[in-house]
């Protein structure tokens, strides 16, 4: 059976971890997009 | 190097089915993925079983015209949490139960990506439903202006309000955590060899679900902190009389509300997409186009949300687009309904349970898409819009749809959980209960639906009575099915026939590689990867 190195795993697992970090921030954007853009409505109509 | 590999593995073999010590460290504060995916599991049970009790009030009010058994506002919480607490706290939760278990087992990957977080996506749950379920004890009672939150009407409710805008909030940041996990596993950790294309169904589904999530669900964090500040900060996002406007509140949580339908429905795809090669003993009909049609559904649900509210009055060009962008949905739903069938074809089909709620899923997910399709229709749902039809419908999608699905993957992936078969006599006895009862309940909403009965109400026309009767009937039936599942599985758990590796004959995957049940660890040494063994993209028809 082949292996895989065990800092190969490591290595994968700080890239999820960026990979989180980087989905988090988007979610983060639409949350912040979506209620500064409802309240400026709000204040414009 | 490869000695040390070699010593790594070996003491990675001696230490794979060590499990923490004590409830609690093994419970609570535990980061392995079966572990919280078995919390996760039993949780949506759980749950299911108090939205089916609140089910059982609704249908006894309904059982007869005319005030029965509860008073209307009270019926009317009833309403509100069944829906949130199924929704929110039933498929939602299994959903991501089943993600957890299976994700890693299925791409060969030790662990979720963040195990810490994914711990933290689990407790936030019980607490966010223990203030959700504590209003209904509350002065004023619960929540009762239906799982939308349409301002003003949710508005008026006392206290309670605040419990329910902070529940969401949590159950959104627990969804979140959970999508932001699984996005980072599956771009990450898959075994080398586990290509994109090559991943099984049920993975792809959930990866595509939790971009869905990363979504929508801040949509509904942000719509319901407009709700709390207009209700006790003195804002005027959604009143009228402060300049705001009410509708906007309805495009918003549509906006999130239309992706969620298919947050719901996706994974369930990706299920029944595993079950149906499995027991037609060949590969899937059409891989990557499954994987297509899932994604252009996923596109699709972010432009179709006003259909959930043509009566509010919008413009023509308006109604016209959301209509056609709805039907258009009905494309890759029917590819994948061709390509389960195309499955089918000619295979040496077995009806084993597992098979039996996969196909009754076909079949009466499709009866769900048609209703669907029908409501899309602008002039047709203005009949239907708020009636029992519209009830129908989404029962169809979510209850023979969704909880079909997850029926489905229990059942199949049971033997790999547990190590223990289920007995296939009262597993299908469970499946044919079932059929009859659901269609009992929900068949006959669509005729009251189309006669005019509007939903949410406890009192109706005596017009009404026969269908609303039979209907009643069905659902005490289907109460019963939630005690016929923990009786099935606690004597497979007891005293079932001992599960082999590989219990299907026509099971492939990385999941049916490791023993069952599977180990606590697997795949601490990533699985080296053999033609044919994912029986995914990498089998050519």
């Amino acid at each position: 059976m082949q292996h895989i190195p065990a800092n190969d795993l490591d290595r994968r697992r700080a890239a999820a971890r960026r990979t989180a970090w980087i989905v988090a921030g988007v979610a983060l954007a639409v949350f912040v997009l979506f209620f500064v853009q409802t309240f400026l409505g709000a204040h414009h109509s | 190097m490869a000695n040390t590999a070699a010593h790594a593995d070996d003491h990675a073999h001696d230490d794979h089915d060590h499990k923490p010590e004590g409830f609690l460290d093994r419970w609570l504060f535990t980061t392995n993925h079966k572990d919280i995916g078995t919390l996760y599991l039993i949780f949506a049970f759980t749950m299911a079983c108090i939205g089916a009790a609140m089910s059982v009030v609704i249908r006894a009010e309904l059982a007869a015209p005319g005030l029965q058994h509860v008073q209307p506002y009270f019926f009317n919480q009833m309403t509100t949490l069944h829906a949130l607490v199924m929704i929110f706290g039933a498929v939602m939760p299994a959903f991501v139960g089943l993600a957890n278990w299976m994700i890693p087992l299925q791409i060969g990957a030790p662990d979720m990506a963040l195990p810490r977080m994914n711990n933290w996506s689990f407790w936030i749950m019980p607490f966010a439903f223990l203030m959700l379920l504590g209003t209904l004890f509350m002065p004023g009672g619960g929540p009762a202006g239906g799982w939308t939150m349409y301002p003003p009407l949710a508005l008026q409710g006392g206290a309670s309000v605040a419990f329910m805008v902070f529940a969401v909030h949590m159950m959104g940041i627990s969804s979140i955590m959970g999508a932001i996990n699984i996005i980072a596993t599956i771009l990450n950790l898959r075994a080398p060899g586990v290509d994109l294309l090559k991943m099984p169904l049920f993975t792809w589904t959930w990866l595509i679900t939790a971009f869905l999530l990363i979504a929508v669900m801040p949509v509904l964090a942000g719509a319901v902190t407009m709700l709390l500040t207009d209700k006790f900060f003195g804002t005027s996002f959604f009143n009228a009389a402060g300049g705001g406007d009410p509708v906007m509140f309805q495009h918003i949580f549509w906006f999130f509300g239309h992706p969620e339908v298919y947050i719901m429905i996706l994974p369930a795809f990706g299920i029944v997409s595993e079950i149906i090669p499995t027991f037609s003993r060949k590969p899937l009909f059409g891989y990557q186009a499954m994987v297509y049609a899932v994604a252009s559904i996923a596109f699709l649900s972010f432009i179709v949300w006003a259909h959930h509210m043509f009566t509010v009055g919008m413009p023509l060009g308006g109604e016209l687009f959301f209509m056609y962008s709805t039907m258009l949905i009905a494309i890759p739903t029917g590819v994948k309904v061709f390509n389960w069938v195309s499955t089918m074809w000619k295979g040496s089909m077995t009806f084993e349970t597992p098979m039996l709620w996969a196909i009754g899923f076909v079949i009466l997910f499709t009866i769900g898409g048609f209703s669907g399709l029908m409501l899309a229709i602008v002039p047709a749902d203005f009949q239907y819009h708020d009636t029992y039809f519209v009830v129908a419908h989404f029962h169809y999608v979510l209850v023979t749809g969704a909880i079909f699905s997850i029926i489905a993957a229990i059942y199949y992936w049971w033997p790999k959980w547990t190590g223990r078969m289920v007995n296939e006599t009262w597993g299908k006895f469970h499946f044919w209960w079932t059929m009859v009862f659901v269609n009992l309940t929900f068949f006959p909403q669509h005729f009251l639906g189309l006669a005019g009965m509007p939903r949410r109400i406890p009192d109706y026309n005596v017009a009404f009575a026969d269908w609303n009767l039979v209907s009643s009937i069905g659902a005490f039936g289907m109460f019963l099915t939630p005690f016929m599942m923990i009786a099935i599985f606690a004597m497979s758990k007891k005293s079932g026939a001992i599960a082999p590796q590989r219990p299907w004959e026509g099971a492939h995957g990385l999941e049916w590689e490791v023993p069952s049940p599977a180990p606590h660890h697997t795949f601490t040494t990533p699985p080296v990867i053999k033609p044919g063994m994912l029986a995914h993209g990498d089998v050519s028809h």
